[in-house]
């Protein structure tokens, strides 16, 4: 059975360090939920205070409607894998998925028991080792087995610690994939920790940005990386280009002005921000045409890879600053260095960012997080 | 809002260890501060302070300990860091044999060396009549300063070597590769790459073999004779005095303590320089040498391990020989042994076991449980109780003993006299080695094992017994023999504690040999070795790591 997840205020502290002032999320019942964010934002600190294996300074944590602050960890019917697998060395593969069904507070019949376990193994594709011990198996078939032994219990809440973290490159993909889609046929409320955007953007239903024990926002992959709710969570998710602006208001109208020249009449900001100020402007790399005259920004081409897919030119705008911009790899030649070009941006694209980055001026941002901050329409 | 959760085991868990600690080292070593400062008169008085440090009779001793360990640490250092680099560096032929025979030698009862190099080289020594009547060469005397140093040498060096030896093991080979690609020849690479590497190895070794020479009683009191230090006078104040309490014994035990506290923490602050952990993926290759120094290096290291197993063999050699009356006369015999089995059978053998057995019991158990306290549980009581744990490892065994003597006397718990003793001085003395190995194992198993476990609905107890300790025993296992073996040869604190009726064999082959009964100390001695070799090859057996740690 699967639940969703209350947290109220969560406090976390170490002596008088305080890692999570004060921390509220609602994660829905058989969701994909990720907590994202750079090392020591918090979030392996969190999940670990959902497990049990944290104290709680401040809060309330429920499951449905069961507080659970003060229930031991072995009974919170938590399924959990482990960012370094921890399996049981001294166990065959089979022992370790059955160790769970062991222990808990029903146990099944011995027959009932393999058959769970024999189950899972299939799902997860290491039946074939079932009597081999450990240390005999890969990274990515350690990380099978973890999952296998955390979902045969059949938890309530499935919690995964930066699970591909130690994983190659290409196993990480894959084992990602498989994640997603057991997640997907089990069904359970499954709370992700990680640290890489890519990896989080590719398993979530719904992602939380957490940096410096604050969630920065809570939203779809695709919401937070089109209108991140601001400049950390812009430049956190994927890459962007930071530039200085300046609005200001004329007839009713938004005007930006971004890298000395280029002037743009915007129509999507918040009603609340129509003022004249200065802001930071977040082009990502895909947000910038190359043109050879035009509107646009006057820059230099300073550098150039080739990723197959993709070209990728650095550049230096007259104003002085440096921008990186991904082009579809072309057939006809590479701008050389040295080239003068004329950047323009696709407007609607853009996020503006008051002053501060703490703001995102343009409507339309889905944040979760903070309701009462949700003020653009959709 | 509080948490207001009930006890959790391993507090209460740490509750009780702390009380024992309280009990049995904290309140002894309060009563032997108490003693060395109360007057004959029962005031407060620094008199026994004031007399050890005005005759030179007294501070003398302190003075020769200083002069032995020094001597002791740095021969040894010399002698087992070139025997671990020939080792690990080098083709050489029996390299097991010499690694068991190193183990061997660092594993053997404290005074056997002493009691044998004399009866090969002291006055009436073998050797010594033999050379002379053949080739009339006097030996220098073996007694006194030189004689104490070769026999404590022979005992530590080893010691020294499988230190190093491990260090050494742990020099990824990569590192030597890359100073040789810098330009660095072979000599300079020892010096500037693998000695500074093995620095907090050499430190630590360096430490021990300082600790166990200073602390070293048995030795110096057989083949010391005028050149005596310092815990043979806190022994001899012991004996001598009479009466129910220790004063003097006491204050001398303190400054002992005071000296090795001092010594330990220099060290401390000098191992901090040297702040790094390595981990090998590919240890140091050996290379074979050329045939010269081929030769050479197989001389030394069968030599020096030779020298330290001869008093063994001898001691071996000669409890075959046919003994009357305390003397030995040609021809061999098993006589020794009939008369050696008499005496022991009874009392020391059953007892050597039994205590023996008991003190490993408890000594694993609660090293097991503080390792995870200090490991997994950090918090400031169990800070105390990881400071406490160490305490013991620079006391010296006979000021162990002594303070236990003058708590447990008299007063609502009376032990002196009892098995309960023995095996309370053992624990004390040999927790630290066995808390520091666990401590070692434990932190090599990430927590997340256990919260695994905790998950899979294992409560906190069940999940440390069936998951972390399992995967503890290989490591435990490796620790409970030299446990085992270091508490059966134990004899500094034992032959301050002992009763007619808590005899072992260690204290048996000592009143035997006091009392002249060469033969049968000279078997007891072979039974004790030939227990603990055989303890030692069956952990070897079944051990799947060669590694040994003390």
């Amino acid at each position: 059975m699967s639940v969703n997840i209350r947290i109220d205020h969560a406090r976390k502290c170490y002596g008088s360090s305080v890692i999570i002032e004060d921390l509220s999320v609602h994660i829905r019942e058989g969701e994909f939920f990720t907590l994202l964010g750079p090392s020591g934002c918090g979030k392996t600190t969190l999940l670990r205070m959902i497990a049990g294996f944290n104290s709680i300074e401040g809060g309330d944590f429920y499951f449905n409607d069961t507080r659970i602050n003060d229930i031991d960890p072995s009974k919170r019917r938590i399924g959990m894998v482990f960012q370094n697998y921890a399996i049981f060395p001294h166990l065959s593969v089979a022992d370790n998925v059955m160790f769970g069904l062991k222990n808990q507070p029903s146990r099944l019949p011995k027959a009932e028991m393999k058959a769970q376990a024999e189950k899972f193994m299939q799902l997860m594709h290491i039946d074939e080792y079932a009597d081999r011990m450990p240390e005999r198996l890969s990274g990515g078939q350690q990380q099978r087995v973890a999952l296998a032994r955390a979902l045969v219990i059949q938890p309530d809440v499935l919690l995964m610690d930066e699970p591909l973290s130690n994983l190659d490159a290409k196993l990480r993909v894959e084992m990602r994939e498989t994640i997603r889609e057991i997640q997907r046929s089990v069904g359970i409320t499954t709370v992700y920790v990680t640290h890489d955007q890519e990896e989080a953007m590719a398993v979530s239903d719904r992602i939380a940005v957490m940096n410096l024990g604050k969630i920065q926002q809570i939203g779809a992959p695709k919401a937070i990386y089109q209108r991140p709710a601001n400049l950390f969570v812009a430049s956190f998710i994927g890459r962007t280009n930071l530039l200085p602006g300046e609005l200001r208001i004329a007839g009713g109208k938004a005007e930006l002005t971004v890298g000395g020249s280029c002037t743009m009449t915007l129509n999507n900001l918040l009603e609340s921000e129509m003022r004249d100020q200065k802001v930071v402007v977040s082009v990502r790399p895909e947000e910038f045409v190359i043109a050879r005259d035009g509107e646009g920004v006057a820059a230099t081409v300073t550098g150039s890879t080739f990723l197959g897919l993709n070209m990728h030119y650095f550049l230096t705008l007259d104003t002085g600053e440096h921008v990186q911009v991904i082009q579809e790899a072309e057939l006809d030649s590479v701008l050389p260095e040295g080239s003068r070009v004329v950047l323009g941006m696709k407007k609607h694209k853009l996020n503006i960012f008051c002053e501060d980055g703490s703001r995102n001026l343009v409507r339309g941002v889905i944040n979760d997080a903070a309701p009462a901050q949700q003020e653009g329409t959709v | 809002m509080k948490q207001k959760r009930p006890m959790d085991v391993w507090q209460i868990i740490s509750f009780v260890i702390l009380g024992l600690y309280a009990l049995f080292l904290i309140l002894p070593m309060f009563q032997l501060l108490r003693s060395s400062v109360v007057g004959a008169d029962g005031q407060f008085s620094l008199e026994y302070f004031v007399e050890f440090f005005t005759k030179e009779y007294y501070y003398g001793t302190l003075l020769n300990s200083f002069k032995v360990s020094v001597a002791v640490t740095a021969v040894s250092l010399v002698l087992g860091i070139l025997f671990a680099y020939f080792y690990n560096l080098f083709e050489m032929k029996g390299k097991a044999l010499l690694h068991t025979l190193a183990i061997l030698c660092s594993m053997s009862p404290p005074f056997i060396g002493a009691y044998s190099w004399i009866q090969m080289f002291g006055r009436g020594g073998m050797f010594t009549k033999l050379f002379s009547s053949l080739f009339g060469i006097r030996f220098p005397d073996i007694y006194g300063f030189t004689g104490i140093v070769i026999v404590i040498t022979c005992q530590l060096f080893p010691l020294v070597f499988l230190y190093i030896a491990g260090a050494l093991r742990n020099i990824d080979n990569s590192l030597i590769e890359a100073a040789s690609g810098l330009g660095c020849s072979s000599l300079k690479r020892f010096f500037v790459v693998i000695l500074p590497l093995c620095m907090p190895t050499i430190l630590a070794a360096a430490l021990l073999v300082f600790m166990r020479a200073f602390a070293d009683f048995a030795t110096p009191l057989l083949i010391g004779k005028g050149f005596q230090t310092f815990p043979v006078l806190i022994y001899n104040r012991y004996v001598g005095e009479t009466s129910m309490n220790h004063n003097f014994a006491a204050a001398i035990s303190v400054i002992g303590i005071v000296v090795t506290a001092a010594i330990f923490l220099v060290q401390k602050f000098a191992t901090t320089r040297f702040n790094f952990t390595m981990n090998a993926l590919h240890s140091i290759e050996t290379h074979k040498p050329r045939r010269l120094t081929s030769v050479l290096i197989h001389f030394y290291c069968y030599a020096i391990v030779g020298i330290a197993m001869l008093p063994q063999v001898f001691v071996a050699w000669q409890s075959f020989r046919r003994c009357k009356g305390g003397v030995f006369q040609p021809g061999y015999s098993l006589d020794s042994y009939r008369d050696a089995f008499g005496k022991i059978m009874k009392r020391s053998l059953p007892n050597t076991f039994t205590i023996g057995l008991a003190a490993l019991a408890l000594v694993i158990l609660l090293a097991i449980l503080i390792a995870y306290l200090v490991v997994r549980r950090s918090n400031a009581v169990n800070n105390v109780i990881d400071t406490l744990s160490m305490v013991p490892y620079i006391i010296p065994g006979a000021v162990v003993g002594i303070a236990l003597v003058i708590t447990f006397n008299d007063g609502p718990l009376v032990l002196t006299g009892t098995a309960a003793i023995m095996v309370i001085a053992l624990i004390i003395r040999r927790l630290p080695y066995t808390i520091r190995s666990s401590v070692a194992i434990l932190q090599q198993i990430p927590m997340s094992i256990e919260e695994a476990a905790i998950s899979l609905g294992c409560s906190k107890l069940k999940a440390f017994f069936t998951v972390t300790v399992p995967m503890m025993t290989n490591g435990i296992m490796s620790g409970a023999i030299i446990s085992w073996i270091t508490i059966i040869t134990e004899l500094s604190t034992a032959i301050i504690l002992y009763s007619v009726r808590t005899e072992t064999l260690t204290l048996a082959i000592y009143t035997n040999v006091v009392q002249g009964n060469d033969g049968v100390a000279s078997a007891i001695a072979t039974i004790l070795l030939a227990v603990t070799t055989a303890s030692l090859l069956l952990f070897m057996k079944f051990s799947k790591t060669k590694e040994i740690s003390f």
